[in-house]
C-alpha cells in the first residue's frame, strides 16, 4: 500500500512541508550537531562536560523530574476531565471542550504572566487565603518548582485531555454495561475494563505532555526559581550570556536524543500491540 | 421441529420473574406501556416485535440499565428495582457480544466468577466446563478479535451463563450472523437451554427465530404486549390483525362478523356486498356479531386452482387473476389480484418437474377451509 501511495503523483503535495522540514529542522539540527562536536575544537569534550559536571547533570535531572511530575499531574487532572466530557450531555460537553480549548488558544506568554499575577506573594491567591485567615504568611507559590508545575500543568493539560477524550469517546458503552451485568461494581469495572481500554489514550497523552515539557522554556523561565532551571533555559543562558555554542549545541543534542529515545521506547513497549479497539 | 418442554405455558410452574405494569417514558414518548408478564422457571420466552416496540427497553429495565418510570419487577418474589445491575445476578448476551477485547476468551469467561470471588481452581474448572458446553474447548487463550462472529457469540453465551444467573437475557444475539450460522446457533442455544435448565428471556425482531426457539412468545407493539402465547397459538390464533401480519404472512379480508355459531362466524359485507357464497372462519379474538371484522388466511392454507365457470362456487372461495409467480425453492408463491381489489398470496408446494399450469394472467379460484381462517376484530 505505502509504495503505491508514494508512487502516486499526489506525493508532490507533501513537497512544501518537506522543504520546510529540511530547511527549518534537519539543517539546523545538523548544524548544531556539527557545532557540538567542533566548537571550539573537534571532539566530544562538549558532551563530556554536559554529562559529567554536576551542575549540568542536575539541570538534566531537573528537566526529567519536572516533565515527569507535569505529566503525572496532567494525567490526574486530565483523565477525570476527559471522562466527564465523554459522558456529559451534548450541551455540557461543548462547554467543557471550550473550557479546555480557550486557554489553549491564548498565548503561553499571556497565560504565564497571568499566573505570575495570581501566584506572587501579594497576588490574588495569597490575598484571598490571608484574607479569610487560612494562612498567616504568604505561601511561596512562585519562583520555585511549585510555580513551574502549576503553570506547566495548566498549559499542557489540553495535550492530555484531547488524546484521552478521543480514545475514551470510542470505548463502546456496552463494555461497562457488560461488566456491571457480570457482577462488577463501578470501581472494579473501571479498573478491570474501562482503564485498560483507555490505555492507548493515556500513553499518547503522557508522551505528548512529557516530550513537550522536556523542551519547555517560557513558563519555567518566568515562574521558576534560579536553582531549579530546565535544559532549555540552560541552553539559552549558555548562548546568551557566555556565547558557548559548543556546549549549548551538545545540550540540545542530548535533549533531542533523550526525547527520541523515550519516544522509541514507548513505541516499542506500547505501540507494537495493536490498538485495543472494539 | 420444536422440542417438547415440561413447562406448560398456559399454567406456568414456579414463577421466577414477574413484571407488574412496567412502564418507561422518555419525555413525551412512552416506550413501554404497562407491561405485565409472569415467567416460569426454566422457560424460554421471546419478546418479539418490530423495532421501537419496547421489547429491548423492557429487557434493559430487567437488566437494570434503565429505570422504569412506573410499575415493578419481582425476581424470585423479591423486588428487583432497588438492586443495581451488578447485584441482580442476571446474565446477558449483548447484541454485539461486548466481549472485553483486552482479555482472552478464558479471562472473559472468568470475569463474572472473579467478581464473585470464587476460588481460583473452581474458576478454572467452570471456565473449562463453559468452553466445553459451547463447543470451544481449545479457544481459551485466544483474543475475541481472533474469533469468527459465531465463535464470539458462543463465548458471549458462555460468559453470560458461567455464573449460573437466575435469568439469562439475550438481546438480538444472532442479529449479526448470516442466515446459515444463525440457524445453527438457534439449535445450539436451544440445546444449551435444555442442558443448563436456564430461564431465558430472548429479544428478537425475527419472527421465524421466535417461532423456532420459544416456549412462549410475547408479541410487542407500541410499547405494549399484545399477545403472550405458544408459537403455535400465535401463528394459528393471532389476537390481532397486526400479529397475523407480523408473525408469518397473512391475507386479509375486511367486513362484518355475523351468524356466529359453534365458534364459526360468517364474514359479511366484504367490499360492501353480501356474497352468495359465504366466507366462514372460526371466531377469534374480538369477533362480535355485527362488528367490523377482518378475516385472516395464511398463504399456505389456500388452495389455488384454475377458475372453471362450470364448477359450482364453493364456500370460502374468491376469484382472481394471477399477477405474479415467485419461485421460492420449496414452494411457489402466487400473487393473485382478487375480485375484491385486495392482493392475496397463495403458496403451493413445488415438486421437481412441475409445469406452471397457471401462468400470469390465468383466472383462478382461491379456496380454503373454514377452520383455516380466523375472524378477528378490525383494528
Amino acid at each position: 500500500m505505502p509504495s503505491t501511495v508514494i508512487r502516486d503523483r499526489r506525493a508532490w503535495l507533501v513537497a512544501p512541508a518537506l522543504a520546510l522540514l529540511l530547511a527549518a529542522f534537519v539543517y539546523p539540527v545538523f548544524w548544531l550537531l556539527l557545532r557540538s562536536a567542533s566548537d571550539p575544537v573537534w571532539g566530544f569534550h562538549n558532551y563530556a562536560t554536559a554529562l559529567s559536571e554536576a551542575i549540568y547533570l542536575k539541570v538534566l535531572w531537573n528537566t526529567v523530574a519536572i516533565s515527569g511530575a507535569t505529566t503525572i499531574f496532567c494525567l490526574l487532572f486530565g483523565y477525570p476531565m476527559a471522562y466527564t466530557m465523554v459522558h456529559a450531555g451534548p450541551a455540557a460537553r461543548r462547554i467543557l471542550i471550550y473550557i479546555v480549548l480557550i486557554p489553549f488558544w491564548t498565548s503561553i506568554l499571556v497565560r504565564t504572566f497571568a499566573w505570575l499575577v495570581l501566584l506572587q506573594p501579594k497576588g490574588l491567591i495569597n490575598d484571598i487565603l490571608l484574607g479569610i485567615g487560612l494562612i498567616a504568611r504568604p505561601l511561596e507559590l512562585i519562583y520555585n518548582r511549585t510555580g513551574v508545575l502549576i503553570g506547566m500543568v495548566q498549559i499542557l493539560l489540553p495535550f492530555m485531555v484531547f488524546p484521552l477524550f478521543s480514545v475514551l469517546s470510542r470505548i463502546d458503552g456496552s463494555y461497562m454495561k457488560a461488566a456491571a451485568n457480570l457482577g462488577a461494581p463501578p470501581l472494579p469495572a473501571f479498573f478491570r475494563v474501562y482503564l485498560p481500554l483507555s490505555l492507548p489514550g493515556v500513553f499518547t497523552g503522557c508522551m505528548l505532555v512529557f516530550i513537550i515539557s522536556l523542551g519547555y522554556f517560557i513558563t519555567p523561565a518566568l515562574l521558576g526559581g534560579r536553582r531549579d532551571i530546565m535544559v532549555a533555559q540552560l541552553i539559552q543562558e549558555q548562548i546568551d550570556q557566555f556565547g558557548d555554542w559548543g556546549l549549548s549545541a551538545a545540550l540540545a543534542m542530548i535533549l533531542l536524543a533523550g526525547t527520541a529515545l523515550i519516544f522509541t521506547l514507548a513505541h516499542k513497549v506500547f505501540g507494537v500491540k495493536p490498538a485495543i479497539r472494539a | 421441529m420444536k422440542p417438547e418442554h415440561d413447562t406448560k405455558p398456559d399454567e406456568p410452574g414456579e414463577i421466577i420473574l414477574e413484571l407488574r405494569q412496567v412502564s418507561k417514558r422518555f419525555g413525551d414518548v412512552t416506550a413501554v406501556d404497562e407491561v405485565s408478564l409472569r415467567i416460569a422457571r426454566g422457560e424460554f420466552i421471546t419478546f418479539l416485535g418490530p423495532s421501537g416496540s419496547g421489547k429491548t427497553t423492557t429487557l434493559m429495565i430487567v437488566a437494570g440499565f434503565l429505570k422504569a418510570s412506573g410499575g415493578g419487577i419481582l425476581l424470585d418474589g423479591k423486588p428487583l428495582d432497588p438492586l443495581p445491575p451488578y447485584k441482580r445476578d442476571i446474565g446477558m448476551v449483548f447484541q454485539h457480544y461486548a466481549l472485553f477485547p483486552h482479555m482472552t476468551v478464558a479471562q472473559n469467561i472468568a470475569f463474572p466468577l472473579q467478581m464473585r470471588k470464587l476460588p481460583k481452581d473452581e474458576i478454572a474448572g467452570r471456565v473449562k466446563h463453559a468452553l466445553d458446553l459451547v463447543g470451544l474447548p481449545d479457544h481459551g487463550m485466544r483474543r475475541p478479535a481472533q474469533l469468527s462472529g459465531g465463535q464470539q457469540q458462543r463465548v458471549a453465551l458462555a460468559r453470560a451463563m458461567v455464573f449460573n444467573p437466575r435469568v439469562l437475557l439475550m438481546d438480538e444475539p444472532l442479529g449479526a450472523l448470516d442466515k446459515k450460522l444463525r440457524e445453527q446457533m438457534q439449535i445450539e442455544i436451544m440445546r444449551i437451554h435444555r442442558n443448563i435448565e436456564a430461564t431465558i428471556l430472548y429479544v428478537t425482531h425475527d419472527q421465524e427465530e421466535a417461532l423456532v426457539m420459544s416456549d412462549r412468545i410475547a408479541v410487542f407493539n407500541h410499547g405494549r404486549i399484545v399477545q403472550v402465547d405458544t408459537a403455535e397459538k400465535i401463528y394459528d390464533a393471532p389476537a390481532t390483525p397486526f400479529i397475523a401480519d407480523f408473525v408469518g404472512e397473512s391475507n386479509f379480508l375486511s367486513g362484518r362478523a355475523a351468524d356466529i355459531a359453534g365458534g364459526i362466524a360468517r364474514l359479511d359485507g366484504v367490499d360492501g356486498v353480501d356474497r352468495e357464497s359465504p366466507l366462514r372462519g372460526w371466531c377469534g379474538a374480538g369477533c362480535v356479531s355485527g362488528a367490523p371484522a377482518v378475516m385472516v388466511v395464511r398463504p399456505e392454507r389456500i388452495n389455488i386452482a384454475p377458475d372453471s365457470s362450470a364448477a359450482p362456487v364453493a364456500e370460502n372461495s374468491i376469484a382472481g387473476r394471477v399477477s405474479d409467480i415467485i419461485y421460492l425453492g420449496q414452494a411457489r408463491k402466487y400473487i393473485v389480484d382478487t375480485a375484491h381489489g385486495v392482493e392475496f398470496s397463495a403458496l403451493q408446494q413445488s415438486r421437481a418437474g412441475d409445469a406452471i399450469d397457471m401462468p400470469v394472467g390465468t383466472a383462478v379460484r382461491l379456496s380454503w377451509r373454514a377452520e383455516d381462517a380466523v375472524i378477528l376484530k378490525d383494528q
